[in-house]
């Protein structure tokens, strides 16, 4: 009984394997039969505009066919192949069955649903190209099975687990006669009679993040319409991904894109070494007093508001402001408004925003280093070690655990470049540099009042950071077995 | 232990270390101070020519905190600051050490469910687009409940109280069961202030929420007398718009550009002082606090 359970655990049903492998086939195949049969029908006449492949590529000539780079075929693609890769080498856990599954049937129904609001015209009945959208409304209809499967089979493991741990109490004896598993609703009776004042207790919680966090998700629907507020959430007329195809074939999806990926990397690159360095050194300070007093100093920026930082940065580096005299006064270079021009603002952006953080940031790193024993230096020196290599082979290791898990979390908010400030302080002259995709969405969806395009493009944004969260995570976790969850 | 004796190479890195450390001790303080000797100059010098400030250009001037103490729409501000702050994190607190309580109950079924339900705020929510259109069908723009109630959990703060929570013993819950405590008196009584340090932390980086806060506002709040602080900072400072201020342009037109500038810095001076006063009292809790936070994370 027990083998025959773990062995459930294991391996994948039987059945879902079919089915998976069935359903891989079948988008594979129609993602070529769209492609194959869009280009023949390119060839004969003149009714398409453009072939699979350019829709997929978003390399599109005609000047009013209303497909376009479609990024959820990309990753539905991408998807399949990790997909398959994982089927073949025989290492898929039902975690990622069943995230991979859910993850195909929500691309597919999207796609299905993108292409009838789109027209996009390889898959509409009327034009000959049954075959294809009958291949992906099957490939939804298996996916969908195959995470049901997933889930069945997932509950049954759970269950057997439990069955397991029981066996174990009982020392695998024949259980006590008329013994009956409590079911989940007679748990839940007994642990609230047990338990309703806690319950009761946490209810302004509970309220309060369903009716504040969960309460605007239902908004979101608003990205697939185009929602007017005469006609409320549900009643605007829908309009699929439009808002997508536009935000990608349009001018600004590659400026702001660009823009939140420059910052934020570079604010990593300079930002994220500064306090470990900071660190470093002050560590090597001997005066505790000093240690002391420079720490203070150093922390102080961290306290001021990001208004009124941004009304220093704005003074300070006007035409008359103080540091621009400063860099005139060294450099000879004429004094001009440096967040004026688009070239410096990044600088402006990423110096300001190490000078304010430096300090703060190299708190934890701190008291990491000191919990590293000391003996270990002790045992450096006496084998001739120098400072250099005592850094290099004791502070840094000690302190690694602390460095990862920030870092995580750092590359978690790769894309929620802190908006508020880059709001602060840019100006229309400087979008060329300063525009990133969160300011954008609050240009557009505040000031323009496009309430829809402003909701899409923000969905985007926080799924592409949701999913970096979780690589980055699951990255950690297999180099160095640390990670967040 | 006698010294060990170091090499010419690690003295020259000690002098230059301490160097560097003295260099960023002033680069970090440097602006703030320029900025309390500007607000201290004298206007007519200010405005001809800003270069590098050691002290304030004689004669000292205090015409400009005058001019923005004698302002009624900036007194506003500060009143509405403190009230946010005050009616805020209280309320705040409030709801976090209940739940926070109730969530670091063990052996409780729905517990780790709720805390999934809310950790996933952390990563996903739906936007500044539908938070701003259900606060507007609501009808609450233009009122203080706009601001305070939707921001009154901080999922980080609950976690980081949760887990000071859970590190209570046991015992101490089971004797006040014992003695006929309930629920109510037992978080109140016995996990409110034995985690005392969290909670002054959490309370702390409340308040300093409240002190900054100036996105919400702006997007919910036209009438400008119930405007915190910081957006009022923002139409000064950011914005270069002092209509506010309307007893400025009592000077003559040169002047008013003039005054305009002082008043900018004065204004950041008052804004930044209540923090830079208290800073030194609180360092201790604020260090912790990142601490604190650095268990969980």
């Amino acid at each position: 009984m027990t083998q025959g359970i773990k062995k459930m655990r294991t391996d994948m049903a039987p059945a879902l394997r079919v089915i998976l492998l069935a359903l891989l086939v079948l988008i594979i195949a129609s993602l070529a039969l769209s492609f194959v049969q869009a280009i023949d029908r390119n060839a004969g006449e003149d009714t398409l505009t453009y072939t699979g492949f350019q829709m997929l590529t978003g390399n599109i000539s005609s000047g009013n066919s209303k497909g376009g780079f479609n990024p959820l075929l990309l990753f539905l693609c991408v998807i399949c192949v990790l997909f398959f890769v994982l089927l073949i080498t025989n290492k898929a856990s039902s975690f990622a069955v069943t995230t991979c599954s859910a993850l195909i049937l929500f691309a597919v129904l999207f796609f299905l649903f993108d292409a009838h609001f789109a027209d996009y015209r390889e898959f509409d009945f009327k034009k000959g190209s049954a075959v294809p959208m009958l291949g992906w409304w099957v490939a939804a209809v298996l996916s969908l099975a195959a995470l049901v499967v997933a889930i069945i089979n997932k509950i049954r493991v759970g269950r057997a687990q439990r069955h397991n741990a029981r066996m174990a109490v009982f020392e695998n004896r024949d259980l006590p006669a008329g013994y009956r598993d409590p079911t989940v609703w007679e748990i839940i009776k007994v642990d609230f009679k047990k338990h309703w004042p806690v319950y009761l207790m946490c209810l302004p919680l509970i309220l309060q993040v369903l009716f504040w966090s969960y309460g605007p998700m239902y908004g979101i629907i608003i990205a697939f319409n185009e929602y007017k507020p005469s006609k409320g959430f549900f009643g605007s007329p829908w309009v699929g991904l439009k808002w997508y195809r536009e935000f990608f074939r349009g001018p600004y999806a590659w400026r702001t894109i660009r823009n939140t990926l420059m910052i934020s990397g570079l604010n990593l690159v300079f930002g994220f070494p500064s306090p470990i360095i900071l660190a470093l050194m002050l560590n090597e300070i001997r005066s505790i007093a000093y240690k002391r007093v420079v720490q203070t100093i150093t922390y102080i920026p961290h306290f001021i508001s990001l208004v009124v930082l941004s009304g220093l940065l704005i003074d300070f580096l006007s035409t008359e402001g103080v540091i621009t005299t400063a860099i005139s006064a060294v450099t000879g270079v004429t004094a001009k408004n440096y967040l004026g021009d688009y070239k410096y603002f990044r600088t402006v952006y990423i110096l300001s925003d190490i000078w304010q953080h430096l300090g703060w940031d190299s708190i934890i790193y701190l008291s990491a280093l000191a919990g590293i024993d000391q003996e270990l230096y002790e045992a450096a020196r006496i084998d001739g070690a120098g400072k250099l290599s005592q850094t290099w082979h004791i502070t840094l290791p000690g302190i690694a655990p602390t460095i990862t898990i920030l870092l995580i979390l750092r590359i978690g908010s790769l894309l929620s470049v802190g908006y508020e400030k880059i709001i602060l302080l840019y100006n229309a002259t400087t979008y060329e540099t300063a525009d990133v995709i969160s300011s954008y969405v609050y240009r557009v969806g505040i000031a323009d009042a496009q309430f829809s395009r402003s909701t899409a493009i923000n969905i985007l944004n926080s799924i592409v950071n949701f999913s970096l969260v979780v690589v980055a995570n699951k990255i950690s976790s297999a180099l160095s077995e640390t990670s967040l969850w | 232990m006698a010294a060990i004796k170091r090499s010419v190479g690690e003295r020259v890195f000690e002098v230059f270390n301490v160097l560097i450390m003295f260099i960023l001790c002033v680069v970090c303080i440097y602006p703030i101070y320029y900025v309390f000797c500007a607000a201290f100059s004298d206007p007519n010098y200010m405005y001809g020519s800003r270069g590098m400030l050691l002290w304030p250009y004689q004669p000292y001037n205090t015409q400009g905190f005058v001019l923005v103490f004698q302002n009624k729409n900036i007194m506003r501000t500060f009143l509405n600051t403190l009230i946010y702050l005050s009616v805020g994190t209280f309320l705040q607190m409030f709801i976090t050490t209940l739940g926070a309580y109730s969530l670091s109950r063990k052996g409780c079924f729905w517990n780790g469910k709720i805390m999934k339900m809310i950790a996933f705020t952390m990563y996903f929510q739906g936007g500044m687009i539908p938070f701003y259109l259900m606060v507007y069908k609501m009808g609450l723009m233009n009122t203080y409940t706009a601001i305070i109630w939707p921001v009154l959990v901080s999922t980080w703060n609950l976690i980081v109280l949760r887990t000071s929570f859970g590190a209570v013993p046991v015992s101490l819950e089971e004797c006040a069961r014992l003695d006929g405590a309930n629920d109510w008196t037992i978080c109140w009584k016995i996990f409110f202030p034995l985690s005392q340090a969290t909670v002054a932390v959490v309370a702390l980086y409340y308040a300093v929420y409240w002190w900054n806060n100036w996105f919400n506002p702006s997007l919910f709040l036209d009438d400008k007398s119930k405007y915190p602080l910081q957006l009022l900072l923002r139409e000064i400072l950011i914005k270069n718009d002092t209509s506010t201020m309307t007893n400025v342009n009592m000077v003559s037109q040169e002047g008013t550009s003039m005054y305009r500038l002082l008043v900018k810095y004065c204004v950041i001076v008052i804004a930044t002082v209540p923090i830079l006063v208290t800073y030194p009292f609180l360092q201790k809790y604020f260090v912790k606090g990142v601490m604190i936070g650095s268990i969980k994370g």
